[in-house]
């Protein structure tokens, strides 16, 4: 090794440090600045796609947050259209202001966009014409969506009470919230 | 033969060539390492960008779905209101009509319909009728119509029909 390490001249290093450079930058050149340059553009399209993942992201979690609170803030609106009319209850609700009430469905079912409106034919007798306006007030606490419709029929009776018809209309929704 | 140096094992591989070659090789090692940390993060940003459009898509597929809850629940709300007001505006035409009815005039019956009140009732004279009842019903309705029936007392039995296009509007009063 002695021997060789005296044999060294100046020429021979420097072709060796030559050659070393040109493979180092034949290399670099042809596999390492393609590399880089592909980084770089997945870079840039996994940064857009971040974005626009997180604006998606967020949107969604926006409306999912506003449907959530507004579930919970008319959660007794979206029961009231979702529970099946119970005719025995309705009847029951009533007789706390008509001395007495009948109901009975008709065939008549209307389809509005996605409710389903069902008609009943109310009659009902009650003492004074009061009851009939706190059983409208009550109708507002009642669980399901219910609408007096015409003909609206009030008259006395010789038993000096007041006698009722009419028709109530029961919405129901067909859409699961 | 004679030889002017001593000679000496020559190595067939030089020194300088194993030092060169372990230089390039350790280089070119470190720079297939970046290389292939480079591919790996490329390989991952894929993955999270394939991962990612799937997640995007199925939330697009939610907030459409969501979107359609909201408006159908506004729908519901505007809904309820709407039978809400209808029956809230029944029962204040209803206290108003009967605040209208003069303490000489006895109702016997009403039908209340979208367009049309129809009242049966007994007063002392027409003119009674024609003086307290007729005047705000006709202010209220478009056509109001009475047909009077006297009766063995004296007094009349009246029916009268009243039409117009707005009975609701009553209850606003």
């Amino acid at each position: 090794m002695q021997k060789e390490l005296e044999e060294l001249n100046i020429v021979k290093i420097l072709l060796f440090v030559f050659l070393y450079l040109v493979i180092i930058v034949l290399f670099i050149i042809f596999y390492t600045v393609p590399e880089i340059k592909t980084y770089k553009t997945e870079h840039i399209r996994y940064k857009e796609n971040l974005k626009s993942y997180y604006s998606v992201l967020n949107k969604h979690e926006l409306l999912k947050n506003t449907l959530e609170s507004n579930k919970k803030t008319y959660k007794e609106l979206l029961t009231a259209f979702r529970t099946p009319f119970n005719q025995k209850d309705f009847i029951s609700f009533s007789k706390n202001y008509f001395k007495e009430v009948s109901v009975k469905k008709t065939k008549d079912i209307k389809k509005e966009d996605e409710f389903l409106i069902y008609r009943y034919k109310m009659n009902y007798i009650l003492k004074d014409i009061d009851s009939l306006y706190k059983f409208f007030d009550g109708l507002k606490n009642y669980p399901a969506i219910i609408k007096i419709d015409f003909p609206f029929i009030l008259e006395s009776s010789s038993d000096n009470m007041l006698k009722g018809k009419c028709i109530i209309e029961i919405h129901e929704s067909n859409i699961s919230i | 033969m004679y030889s002017f140096i001593k000679p000496y094992e020559k190595p067939l591989i030089g020194y300088v060539f194993r030092i060169w070659f372990f230089f390039t090789i350790i280089t070119l090692i470190i720079l297939l390492g970046f290389d292939m940390i480079l591919g790996y993060k490329i390989n991952s940003f894929e993955k999270s960008i394939i991962s990612n459009n799937k997640r995007q898509t199925q939330f697009l597929i939610d907030i459409e779905t969501f979107k359609k809850k909201i408006k159908f629940l506004n729908k519901e709300r505007s809904f309820a209101k709407d039978v809400e007001t209808s029956n809230k505006l029944l029962v204040e035409s209803l206290k108003n009509f009967f605040e209208l009815i003069p303490e000489q005039i006895t109702l016997n019956k009403i039908i209340v319909d979208k367009n049309s009140l129809t009242i049966f009732g007994i007063t002392p004279s027409k003119d009674v009728y024609n003086l307290l009842l007729a005047p705000p019903l006709k202010s209220i309705f478009s056509k109001s119509v009475v047909d009077f029936y006297l009766q063995d007392n004296g007094w009349y039995r009246f029916v009268s029909k009243n039409e117009s296009k707005i009975v609701k509007k009553e209850g606003n009063k």
